[in-house]
């Protein structure tokens, strides 16, 4: 598996050092990141990973999950990848209609945004195999450079488009801030190390598991909880997340689209193989513990008979447990954690959400309360709720990469009318973010000039808010499902509660969507752009009787529109086959617990 | 004694490194840099690392640093305007003071903290001994010496301490071979990465 992010890598560099076209750069860096994604696949044919074997004298890890999470990774950047340069082949095309002044220009635009695709397309590939390492990784320092070599990556994609200012300032501010959390991450592994000795996670897990020093367990946990910490601060979940909305909304949606999914999925998974290790040790020691001192208070009672001394041993075995037992403390002060973190992530998610008029900011708080669903499955670490983990991911991944698609798809058409319209406007170059949707209002009305891509951008938000029969309800009921059963009724309710919330907001978005402009028309400011939208329909119009086809109208490539289609219905058709995704999932659950 | 040495450096290089941060000439601040590195090279040489010690003085002072102080004074920045841009964020000083304190007694309350930890002490102490064993001859001595002894941190520096380079090689180019290869493609991204950013388009 780390072979072909190898072969990857250096696929990467030999087209680079070539100059092909970036466009098809970018398809074919795709094409690399779906076959590794059908190799990895191909490796769960090998009998021998059941449990998960060491690779790389055990400094990497693979099991199930970790292939299945790199399934996952692979494709859906390649999905990603697809999206990218989606103008350049109309592009050519327009010109001949406008005048020659604006053909130059369009030249101009159409180079840089070329060159931005291949310088995007390759770091995207570091990043993934950053990310793809992350999750089978099973050392300490394995652990930090993959996840720096992720980060870095990262990084470096938010300030990609140097000439505008706002996305220099978010690459600048993610770069801080993530140097931050990984010093946290760096100093819990220096922790751990200063009291064990070892850097293997499986080495320590053992000694987790036999020794029963007060000292190894005080430094155990500070040392996971600080790395614990520190993976939070880089997922963004609630009590550290004041860096991701301003992040993410002035980056590019098109980086933002990464940003949002990829390094959360790895993340998230490394934090389930820890954590879900942590707790599977402390509760077998716990067991154990609790075996040998039900066995000494049957013996001592045999022996005294009187009822009194058996209270006094009981007290004294109760005063002596939470002491003894390492590996219970330590996933006991995770577990809290987790749970303190989802909690504040649910809430500020919503809450805070509901006060934005931004179109991206609203989405990065509805994905930090989508993380703290994800952390809340993460905490309650039963087989059920790893499943709902494992689910929600996947439905998370779907839905949010739809509904960045649709809304980069929404950008292109109306930012490229607006262009073109305007042809002043090419005057000032391109900057990459000019094409992006910042603010709700401008979606006003798309459903008249756009019904299909309003219809499926519906449908995602739906998805998110959790109506029934879309991928996104299954996802929270099987989460909130878990966490009833295990006995977390303060969570699940707060989880019911902020999901009720969290649908207003999104069905503000959708109210825009659907209402007619004549409402908008009081507005002042943006009657220019509504008049602009109509002027450029009109304009659509024409061309569409001149004989363009409908991609050049529309000027979302082909791909892109065929993905957006077949994820809006791959999250309708859920409901009716439902089992092949569920039946892997609880494989992959099972397959963490028993063995 | 060693121990009395480690403690110094490792003030030295707490002091420098706070004084890297408050010093008003953005010169000196890297001056206090270097002392940082030197002081932090010094204490790992004195622990028994010494290759790591002697390639931090040769990485971090002898090319990083300079080129820093290079940089920094080809920049010609104005003072008045870092001042400026200083006193904006010496307001949240009482907030950081008191984040740091909370982190701190966190991390003391976990760890534990013994008094022979802080050497001055322990030196004091066995100062202390050495004279009960000159003036009455008794056994509090040995309890000193067994402590040393079972102390790790002195049996890690002499088990390192030879065959330090071959060591290190060894593990490096055999066991941790991936590792290798990962941080060259670390050092690969963060090769292409400036020239992607600063690089500009041909228009």
């Amino acid at each position: 598996m780390s072979f072909l992010s190898l072969l990857i890598y250096v696929v990467a560099k030999a087209l680079h050092s070539k100059n092909i076209s970036p466009v098809s750069f970018a398809r074919i860096v795709s094409i690399v990141f779906i076959y590794a994604g059908v190799l990895s696949s191909n490796a769960f044919f090998v009998q021998t990973i059941g449990q998960g074997i060491g690779i790389y004298s055990g400094l990497f890890e693979v099991s199930s999950i970790s292939l299945f999470i790199d399934i996952l990774i692979f494709f859906i950047g390649g999905l990603i990848l697809v999206s990218w340069p989606s103008i350049s082949k109309t592009q050519l095309l327009y010109p001949v209609k406008n005048n020659l002044l604006s053909l130059q220009k369009n030249t101009d635009l159409h180079t840089v945004k070329l060159n931005n695709a291949g310088e995007y397309s390759l770091i995207v590939l570091f990043s993934t195999i950053g990310a793809s390492l992350l999750i089978s990784s099973g050392d300490l320092i394995s652990m930090y450079l993959s996840i720096e070599l992720q980060s870095f990556g990262v990084y470096i994609l938010s300030s990609i488009f140097r000439d505008s200012e706002s996305s220099t300032f978010a690459g600048l501010k993610y770069f801080l801030l993530g140097g931050l959390s990984s010093c946290i991450i760096l100093l819990g592994s220096v922790i751990l190390y200063s009291y064990t000795g070892l850097t293997n996670f499986e080495s320590i897990y053992s000694l987790v598991a036999i020794s029963d020093g007060e000292l190894v367990s005080h430094g155990l946990s500070l040392g996971f909880i600080l790395i614990i910490l520190g993976f939070l601060f880089k997922i963004g979940a609630a009590p550290l997340h004041n860096w991701s909305p301003d992040v993410y909304e002035d980056t590019p949606t098109i980086v933002t689209i990464w940003l949002t999914i990829m390094p959360k999925i790895s993340i998230i998974i490394f934090l389930l193989e820890l954590f879900s290790q942590i707790d599977i040790i402390g509760n077998n020691v716990s067991m154990v513990e609790q075996i040998v001192f039900l066995d000494t208070i049957k013996e001592t009672s045999s022996i005294f008979i009187s009822f009194s001394d058996l209270k006094e041993i009981v007290s004294l075995t109760n005063n002596l447990n939470p002491e003894k037992l390492i590996g219970e403390n330590t996933g006991y002060i995770v577990k809290n954690l987790l749970l303190i973190s989802s909690l504040l992530s649910l809430i500020i998610g919503t809450i805070v959400g509901l006060a934005q008029t931004k179109l991206k900011r609203l989405l990065t708080y509805s994905t930090i309360s989508h993380v703290g669903f994800i952390l809340l499955a993460l905490a309650i670490n039963s087989e059920q709720s790893i499943d709902s983990l494992i689910f929600y991911i996947v439905q998370y991944t779907i839905t949010n990469l739809n509904t960045f698609l649709i809304i980069l798809g929404f950008g292109y058409i109306l930012k490229n009318i607006i262009l073109i319209k305007n042809s002043e406007f090419l005057a000032l170059g391109e900057t990459g973010t000019e094409r992006d949707i910042k603010e709700i209002k401008e979606l006003t009305g798309q459903f008249f000039s756009n019904p299909l891509l309003s219809i499926s951008l519906t449908i995602c938000l739906f998805s998110m808010a959790g109506i029934p029969p879309l991928m996104g309800f299954f996802g929270k009921q099987f989460v909130l499902y878990s966490a009833i059963q295990s006995g977390y009724y303060f969570m699940s309710i707060v989880g019911i509660i902020v999901s009720v919330i969290s649908a207003s907001y999104y069905l503000k978005i959708i109210k825009v969507l659907h209402s007619s402009k004549v409402e908008e028309e009081t507005n002042s400011k943006k009657s220019g752009i509504c008049d602009s939208f109509n002027h450029s329909i009109a304009s659509l119009e024409q061309l569409a009787t001149e004989g363009q086809s409908q991609s050049a109208a529309t000027k979302i490539t082909n791909f892109h529109s065929f993905l957006i289609s077949g994820l809006t219905l791959s999250i309708l058709i859920f409901i009716l086959k439902p089992s092949i995704l569920l039946n892997s999932t609880q494989l992959l659950s099972l397959s963490l617990f028993c063995y | 004694m060693k121990n009395l040495f480690i403690d110094i450096l490792a003030f030295g290089a707490l002091l420098s490194s706070v004084l890297v941060i408050t010093s008003k000439n953005p010169v000196i601040a890297v001056i206090f840099l270097i002392s940082v590195f030197i002081n932090a090279a010094g204490y790992l040489i004195l622990l028994g690392i010494g290759f790591i010690g002697i390639s931090y003085i040769i990485l971090y002072v002898g090319a990083i640093a300079v080129l820093f102080l290079f940089v920094i004074m080809l920049l010609n920045i104005r003072l008045s305007d870092l001042l400026e841009a200083g006193s904006q964020y010496t307001k949240n000083i009482p907030l950081a003071i008191a984040i740091g304190l909370l982190f701190i007694y966190e991390i003391f309350t976990i760890i534990p903290f013994r008094i022979h930890d802080v050497s001055l002490i322990s030196s004091l102490l066995n100062l202390i001994t050495n004279l009960n064993e000159l003036f009455l001859t008794s056994d509090i001595s040995t309890l000193n010496v067994v402590y040393n002894t079972i102390n790790p941190i002195l049996a890690d520096s002499t088990f390192t301490n030879f065959t330090q380079i071959q060591a290190l090689g060894q593990s490096l180019y055999t066991f941790g071979a991936f590792w290798l290869i990962i941080t060259s493609v670390i050092l690969l991204l963060a090769m292409v990465a400036p020239i992607f950013i600063t690089h500009k388009s041909n228009k």
